[in-house]
């Protein structure tokens, strides 16, 4: 008797057990903005309509609003030896979202407005490292530390984002590089 | 017309003539809660790899969207571009031989002593090659010649295919009353 004549039907049981199987799942949030961002990038889509644009430029100008007064902030507070602009990104994010911004959406413009934020972030700590003299070199931690707060915030709502986890690498791998040599307990006050 | 009370037809001309956002967030909406269990299930169960078969298969699938006649439902379609990328995750892993081989293969079977599995996780035990069948015959409800087509396989490997998962499922689901069949 080979396999095929071995009797296989499903019982009745089976098959309401395979009938009662979810056959629809609710996906992650996370997932649309993904799919559509590679869709955007592969230049299949051509960004969001003209219906959403009015609510969503309210938001998107609000927060890269409030993302703008962190990088000032930041800036004044190098300037006197203090480093708080992360704190105000994150209390951006979170005034965003407690103004009724959508989520998803607030998470990529934060993002890309942060995205400036960060680069900004990271030339100041360039050109702040070409210095060897003490407050420049202290200029330079501060934008380090901010640059990596700015990236953890970001990360905390862009959590899959590739470039931020790069960036939060190479960050930490400094860090890392950098407790080694010097003192530590310094930098733990900026966290949040 | 409102945009969500779009045909899918409706719809896909709008992304392939314009690339409505829109008009696919709208799609995607409407597919995607079934194409990711689909997948998942697939996969045996892998969330993050079948995040990114949902994915490929959305780019696939718009990349494609000018050439599809519409012969098929834009659902089967894409729930066959999802099969054709999750194989090829599946074959990724190495963890899916040829199909004419799988006749002889060995399930990953939990000890003897485990406890009944529920349903789902039993399918998700199988292997890769089982598990494909019988999704795609017990659940999608595809005939054995679509399954030879879809997967390029001799329609008696499918029926041997189905018969030795689903004798698998039954052990696992309830090992001691296979070992009395």
């Amino acid at each position: 008797m080979n396999d095929h004549d071995l009797p296989d039907e499903l019982t009745s049981e089976e098959r309401e057990a395979f009938a009662s199987l979810p056959r629809e799942r609710i996906p992650p949030a996370k997932l649309e903005e993904r799919v559509v961002g590679a869709l955007r990038a592969e230049g299949l889509l051509s960004g969001a309509t003209r219906q959403r644009a009015g609510a969503q430029g309210f938001r998107r100008s609000w927060v890269a609003a409030a993302v703008a007064a962190g990088l000032a902030l930041f800036a004044s507070g190098v300037a006197v030896g203090h480093w708080s602009a992360g704190e105000r990104v994150a209390d951006a994010v979170s005034a965003a979202l407690d103004h009724g911004a959508d989520p998803q959406q607030a998470a990529t413009e934060v993002q890309e407005a942060g995205s400036e934020y960060v680069r900004a972030v990271a030339h100041l700590a360039e050109l702040a490292g070409q210095d060897t003299g003490g407050e420049l070199a202290s200029g330079a931690e501060a934008a380090r530390v901010a640059l990596h707060a700015a990236a953890l915030e970001l990360a905390r709502v862009r959590p899959d984002d590739p470039t931020l986890r790069l960036v939060l690498a190479v960050l930490e791998e400094r860090a890392d590089a950098a407790s080694d040599t010097t003192a530590g307990p310094a930098r733990k006050t900026i966290w949040f | 017309m409102a945009i969500p009370d779009l045909s899918d037809r409706d719809l896909s001309d709008r992304i392939v003539r314009g690339g409505d956002e829109a008009a696919f967030r709208v799609l995607y909406r409407r597919h995607t809660p079934a194409l990711l269990p689909f997948v998942l299930r697939v996969l045996g169960g892998a969330e993050a790899d079948a995040e990114d078969v949902v994915q490929d298969t959305w780019v696939r699938a718009v990349r494609a969207l000018p050439r599809f006649r519409w012969e098929s439902s834009l659902r089967t379609w894409l729930l066959g571009i999802g099969l054709n990328r999750a194989r090829e995750v599946l074959r990724g892993r190495n963890r899916a031989p040829a199909h004419g081989a799988e006749e002889r293969e060995v399930p990953v079977l939990p000890p003897p002593t485990a406890e009944r599995l529920d349903l789902e996780r039993a399918i998700a035990c199988l292997p890769d090659g089982y598990r494909t069948v019988l999704l795609l015959h017990d659940l999608e409800g595809f005939t054995h010649p679509e399954i030879s087509e879809r997967l390029d396989i001799a329609i008696g490997t499918s029926r041997s295919q189905l018969h030795h998962a689903r004798r698998t499922l039954r052990r696992l689901l309830d090992p001691a009353a296979e070992e009395t069949r």
